[in-house]
């Protein structure tokens, strides 16, 4: 009968109908889905593709002395997941492998390498490298300093056992000295994916801009009257704060569902392990609705709604690593990234990703999401039936 | 305010159980007192005017009448129930219609009364059955599925009307249901609210327009910088004015001496001349036109025409505040 509707069927209708709104006007669809999927799947391409960094050094030895065929081998037999090196019978044959693209650097142990090491002066070990792959000729450069300093240090032994009256060693001796050939590999931070990673970093940062339009949307209601006309009737403004909330939950989780879905099934991305995955979405969501609620309580205007809807989310992505992983900055803006819900959205989805973590190793992460979302959530609570006219 | 203004304490209206009875009602904003001591009932059937220019408090009245405001002080029931932001009961007994065009651009009319009937707490198969009946009576039934942003002004306004009905509200409240409406829709909404007001539903219907209100409104309150300055029907607020008719003749000849013939005829307050004619303000003008036509033969003036106008609410109102009503 009219005028008995319960407080909860009010806000399950204030935000049945708000979802149909953002269906029917699209806005859900290029915000929550179409965007963050678009952005990451180009930042994924920008960063290597759905696989990572991946390139094949070639190793060159023109010396053929017992030392440059122990240094050879050592480099070849390294297992170093996507970096590969692969020999190359001649310095000409590297160079044009680098030219074409089919090497990403060359490392040249050169002729008369190991006699050189007797004299004065020791010849240079080459590094072939290309403009287009950078990361690749740093690798190899370090693969030769690797080199150099294994035959220094044995230069240097030579000169002490000299000094001390010894025998000088030949190169057979200097070859069975055991040095490790280390390669260092750098990254976003174990073997996470770009798409594992910038997808839910573009997926939080739309739904930010996503759920802004729902702030501002509160606000042009109260200046049509349009909130008017629902609080006329009897409903209580606690249920039309809870409906428009668990309309942001509602775009928030379903948005990062599905970019975990297509960025899965398109892109190859693994996120881990799914209850991790899905708490995190769940606890996202909840910071967003949280920060988007008090953003709707202290705008004045659907402009100045929209303005910082915009520059929280655009902060909390830079700051939160959305953009750049924070692993790549200075200490110090690594530390500020767990100031906002992005950054620890991120780091719990990093870790389950790459680290093979599970529902525990997310749990700080998830209270910290939480209290992101429930600590302006409550104040958003208390303030907002101010602000559409209570008072 | 003007001295005439005329006490409204006593005012008669609202019967022994009123739909809406409201006493001493204010609100303040900061310094500004937007509403103050105000007083009005609304008997079952009936429909009440509010009537003042902009920024009188006509919103602010309402709201407060609605449970939309706090108010600083004063009491409003709404049949038999106490008003106030989280009296649902109460609520559940008014169907608002704001001022601007409160719906959803984005749905169709049968999606934002569908939507506004199950807030009112209509199951779904009550709901259908309504939002097809109100389409009806708003003329949109061939419509309900258009979006409503694809609408004309008219008919948002119509729409805007149909969602204070959905639930058979025992109060239907109108702010200024007809601003910026064309004049062949506004005839439609007053049509509308005309036949309401016939079926036995008590109207609260604000406006700055006075021949709306006297087309409409069995009683009207007039507001005045937050201040109901008077109230009663038309004839009650004439009559307290003491303003009589006016007769206007227009003609030819000499006027003057028309004015002057007038203005010493029994029962004549003044005459004027006036543009091409005189206007004789007279206490009854059926009774006198017969001496004004004598009056002019005797004066030598051709009359082209001539026109008996009776007080109406913009008279009453220039006379109770000193200003017109559009001001």
């Amino acid at each position: 009968m009219p005028g008995h509707v319960s407080q909860l069927r009010a806000a399950l209708f204030v935000a049945g109908t708000d979802l149909r709104r953002r269906v029917r006007n699209r806005s859900f669809l290029v915000q929550g889905i179409v965007g963050p999927i678009a952005l990451a799947g180009i930042i994924s391409l920008a960063f290597g593709g759905s696989g990572g960094f991946e390139a094949t050094i070639g190793v060159v030895d023109a010396d053929g002395s017992p030392v440059a065929r122990e240094f050879v081998s050592g480099v070849i037999g390294a297992d170093t997941g996507d970096l590969r090196f692969e020999r190359v019978e001649s310095t000409e044959a590297a160079r044009a492998g680098v030219d074409d693209g089919d090497l990403g650097a060359a490392v040249v142990v050169p002729d008369g390498f190991a006699a050189s090491l007797e004299t004065g002066a020791p010849d240079d070990v080459v590094v072939l490298t290309s403009a287009d792959a950078t990361i690749a000729a740093e690798v190899a450069r370090a693969v030769a300093a690797g080199l150099t300093d294994r035959a220094n240090a044995a230069r240097l032994g030579a000169a002490a056992t000299v000094a001390a009256g010894g025998e000088l060693p030949g190169p057979d001796d200097l070859a069975a000295v055991e040095l490790p050939v280390e390669v260092e590999a750098t990254g976003t931070g174990g073997d996470v994916s770009p798409a594992a990673y910038f997808g839910p970093g573009m997926g939080l940062l739309f739904l930010f801009l996503s759920v802004g339009v729902v702030a501002r949307d509160l606000l042009a209601d109260r200046r049509t009257r349009l909130l008017d006309r629902i609080r006329a009737g009897p409903v209580s403004d606690g249920a039309i704060v809870a409906g428009k909330g668990l309309s942001v939950l509602a775009i928030g989780v379903t948005s990062l569902l599905v970019i975990w879905a297509v960025t899965a099934l398109a892109l190859g991305a693994d996120w881990g392990d799914p209850a991790g995955v899905t708490l995190l979405i769940v606890a996202s969501a909840v910071a967003v609705a949280g920060i988007a609620g008090l953003i709707a309580a202290g705008a004045r205007s659907e402009q100045s709604a929209e303005t910082l809807t915009t520059v929280v989310a655009f902060v909390f992505a830079m700051i939160g690593g959305a953009f750049i992983p924070p692993g790549s900055l200075p200490e110090a803006l690594q530390r500020l990234s767990l100031l906002t819900p992005t950054g620890w959205a991120l780091q719990g989805l990093a870790d389950l990703s790459a680290g093979g973590g599970d529902v525990v190793d997310v749990v700080p992460h998830v209270v910290a999401l939480l209290a992101f979302g429930l600590v302006p959530g409550l104040a958003a609570a208390r303030l907002l039936p101010r602000r559409l006219g209570a008072g | 305010m003007a001295d005439t203004a005329i006490d409204v304490a006593g005012a008669a209206g609202g019967g022994a159980d009123p739909v809406l009875a409201c006493r001493g009602l204010r609100k303040t904003y900061g310094e500004r007192v937007a509403v103050d001591d105000v007083g009005l009932t609304i008997a079952r059937g009936e429909t009440y005017g509010l009537i003042g220019p902009n920024g009188a408090g006509k919103t602010t009245t309402i709201s407060m009448v609605c449970g939309l405001l706090t108010r600083d002080a004063g009491e409003v029931t709404v049949a038999g129930r106490p008003m106030g932001p989280a009296a649902t009961d109460a609520k559940a007994a008014i169907g608002l219609v704001p001022q601007e065009v409160a719906l959803y651009d984005d749905l169709s009319a049968a999606e934002n009364l569908t939507f506004f009937g199950r807030l009112q707490g209509l199951d779904r198969r009550t709901v259908a059955a309504r939002v097809a009946e109100v389409l009806e009576l708003v003329g949109l039934t061939d419509r309900a599925g258009d979006r409503v942003g694809a609408y004309s002004g008219g008919m948002k306004r119509r729409t805007n009307i149909a969602a204070g009905l959905l639930h058979h509200p025992q109060l239907l409240v109108l702010d200024e249901p007809t601003v910026g409406v064309d004049p062949q829709s506004r005839n439609a909404i007053l049509e509308s609210v005309e036949a309401l007001g016939g079926e036995g539903l008590s109207v609260l219907y604000t406006t700055h327009y006075m021949e709306e209100a006297e087309r409409l409104c069995d009683r009207v309150g007039i507001l005045d910088e937050g201040r109901l300055v008077a109230e009663g029907t038309r004839r009650e607020l004439v009559a307290r004015l003491g303003a009589g008719d006016r007769v206007e003749v227009s003609g030819t000849g000499d006027l003057d001496a028309f004015a002057a013939a007038c203005a010493a005829l029994p029962g004549v307050v003044g005459a004027d001349r006036r543009d091409g004619g005189v206007v004789v303000r007279v206490g009854d003008g059926s009774a006198a036109l017969a001496g004004i036509v004598a009056a002019a033969a005797a004066a030598g003036v051709a009359i082209a025409g001539i026109e008996l106008v009776e007080p109406d609410l913009e008279d009453v109102f220039l006379g109770l505040t000193g200003k017109a009503l559009r001001d």
